[in-house]
């Protein structure tokens, strides 16, 4: 009992050290000057270019990623094409690789100085340093995110009610729409919330691509990180407070999700 | 001929035989049951007829139509799978409608074939309801009458109730077999349950290692099997190998006449429990002992040893007055058995 009780008190200790001291003095900081002060910098010109910048680049990347990662998942799940272990394999390597890297791999195919990029620039196509180039990176390192919550998930839930909607005349497409997307669902909602997360949260690939440049390539991330550098703290707390607050939203419908996905697999 | 099967074989990608040149034919509106132990290729077959497997090798037939090159989608083919299958996250009533609404048929129409199928399996009152507030049973219906609403020329059934509780399965496949006269339907339903299959199919299909061993009548299985699989498969058998001397088999006392083998044969004998019969103890019959006795309701299991120390499974109805204690001497009469080659 007193041991249960000591580890209690100490998991509390290190979550309130880890998360709510810095959590509670971020939003301090962002209201040092009041709630107007606060909305004074959140609207700043450079501000909100920057968090309309990421929203927009993470719609984006939902609106590619999530009908993407559904295929994917689908053709892994069902072992419908050869080498279909590579593929499962290779989905993987987003996560082992660090962001950064992710994006100065972009950099090296379609940077300006190369083949590709070269030829895309001389076609008006600018990729790097550009919007193209930053979604492209976001989508590099969210790509797992869809297809490794559903892959499970459709093994588990097998082929026999595709199957029986087949035999009952459905083809392959309404069979899919009608029968294979309502059950995965939930999946693909907490799938999708964590995707959002992660292209909000996304620094390191984009810093690469992005060129940061204030007012035209520079997202919220970048934006806190160059505040920071320049000892802007006010500015720095108030966007991030805006991020915090929307992660606080993605958290409760991870849990959504999460709790409904359990309670009706079947 | 409803279906026509020729040849037909499959091999996994692993280089297994599921099927090796698998060839029979269903006649309009019978009732086939699909024997045998699993491994033995019978829902592989069920599948592939369905078209959700495509074979290796052969041909399948429907309705004189060769459907090979068919989706199931597009074979008219009813399905009900083994655990049912049921869209979960649809009510009773959609789950029945999918095949209508697939085909776009007005939603008057719908709603009136949904009614008559609820009540024909009767489940009126459980439109609303969704899979998982169902019993097995209930489940079993709505299953089978999502498969018959498209009205399908073939009613394809995988073990359809392996998951039911021995109670209700009894009814329940007595219950088909009425619906499957009702409605005229061609049927094939996979069992590994030899009773199940000879209470209800007109004809069985016995199947072992991806091969048909008979296909017949469920009396003419039952009562001449093709071979020793099939007559070892179909209930319990006493069985024993002998030596045919002077066209004549000698085992457990008992003197069979050898038929077609010839002297020095070696030959295998089947003898079903109840085709035993015992009596009091008699000079001039062969005698036995009796080893144990087990009541079982209406029929009694008897485990009695012969002079040759061989033990024989005699399955007496329970009404018989022979006294069954251990150790008692009893006299036995073989009454019917079967003689194969030994492989």
């Amino acid at each position: 009992m007193k041991m249960r009780m000591a580890l209690s008190a100490g998991v509390y200790l290190w979550f309130l050290i880890l998360i709510l001291i810095p959590a509670i003095t971020m939003v301090e900081g962002a209201l040092s000057h009041g709630v107007n002060g606060f909305f004074a910098q959140v609207l700043q010109p450079e501000a909100v270019s920057a968090l309309r910048l990421s929203f927009l680049i993470t719609a984006l990347t939902l609106l590619i990623n999530l009908p993407l990662g559904v295929i994917t998942a689908l053709l892994i799940a069902r072992r419908s094409f050869p080498g279909w272990q590579v593929v499962n394999a290779v989905v993987d390597l987003p996560f082992a690789l660090s962001p950064v890297i992710a994006g100065l791999a972009l950099l090296l195919v379609y940077g300006p100085n190369t083949l590709l990029g070269a030829f895309l620039q001389n076609h008006g196509v600018k990729v790097m340093f550009a919007l193209p180039g930053m979604v492209l990176a976001t989508l590099l390192v969210t790509f797992p995110l869809v297809v490794r919550e559903l892959v499970p998930l459709l093994r588990q839930l097998g082929l026999r009610q595709e199957e029986a909607a087949w035999t009952l005349g459905a083809s392959a497409w309404r069979t899919f729409w009608l029968v294979t997307l309502p059950r995965i669902r939930f999946g693909l909602g907490y799938s999708a919330v964590l995707t959002i997360a992660r292209a909000l949260g996304e620094f390191g690939a984009v810093l690469v691509v992005s060129g940061n440049l204030v007012g035209v390539t520079q997202t919220a991330t970048l934006y806190v990180y160059q505040a920071t550098e320049n000892n802007d703290l006010q500015a720095a707390d108030a966007v991030s407070t805006v991020l915090a607050l929307v992660s606080f939203v993605i958290l409760i419908l991870m849990q959504v999700f999460k709790g409904r996905g359990e309670g009706r697999i079947s | 001929m409803t279906i026509q099967v020729t040849n037909l074989v499959k091999r996994f990608a692993s280089g297994t035989a599921a099927l090796q040149d698998v060839s029979f034919s269903v006649r309009e509106g019978e009732m086939i049951g699909l024997l045998g132990p699993s491994g033995s290729g019978k829902t592989t077959l069920l599948r592939m007829i369905a078209g959700l497997d495509r074979q290796t090798a052969g041909e399948i037939r429907i309705r004189g139509q060769v459907v090979d090159n068919l989706p199931a989608q597009r074979r008219g083919v009813g399905f009900v799978f083994q655990n049912y299958a049921l869209f979960q996250h649809m009510t009773v009533f959609s789950n029945i409608a999918f095949g209508l609404r697939v085909k776009r048929l007005g939603k008057r129409e719908i709603q009136d074939r949904v009614m008559r199928l609820l009540r024909l399996v009767r489940l009126e009152g459980y439109e609303d309801r969704y899979p998982h507030q169902l019993s097995g049973g209930q489940a079993q219906r709505v299953a089978l009458a999502r498969a018959l609403a498209p009205e399908p020329s073939v009613l394809l059934l995988d073990e359809p109730f392996a998951a039911v509780d021995t109670k209700i399965r009894k009814e329940l496949r007595r219950w088909v077999r009425q619906i499957h006269d009702e409605i005229g339907i061609t049927s094939i339903f996979v069992t590994h349950d030899q009773e199940e299959a000879l209470e209800i199919a007109d004809r069985v299909l016995v199947m072992h290692q991806g091969r048909v061993e008979q296909f017949a009548t469920p009396q003419e299985v039952w009562e001449r099997p093709l071979s020793p699989f099939v007559a070892g498969f179909l209930g319990d058998v006493n069985e024993g190998a002998a030596t045919v001397r002077d066209r004549q088999v000698r085992l457990w006392g008992h003197t069979f006449p050898a038929g077609e083998f010839a002297d020095g044969e070696r030959v295998r004998v089947f003898v079903r429990p109840s085709d035993i019969e015992l009596g009091p103890a008699a000079p001039d019959a062969v005698p036995a002992q009796v080893r144990e006795a087990v009541w079982a309701g209406e029929r009694t299991q008897v485990r009695v040893q012969l002079a040759d120390q061989s033990t024989l499974q005699v399955s007496l109805p329970s009404d018989r007055s022979v006294d069954l204690t251990p150790g008692q001497s009893v006299s036995m009469c073989i009454r019917k058995f079967q003689i194969f080659a030994e492989a």
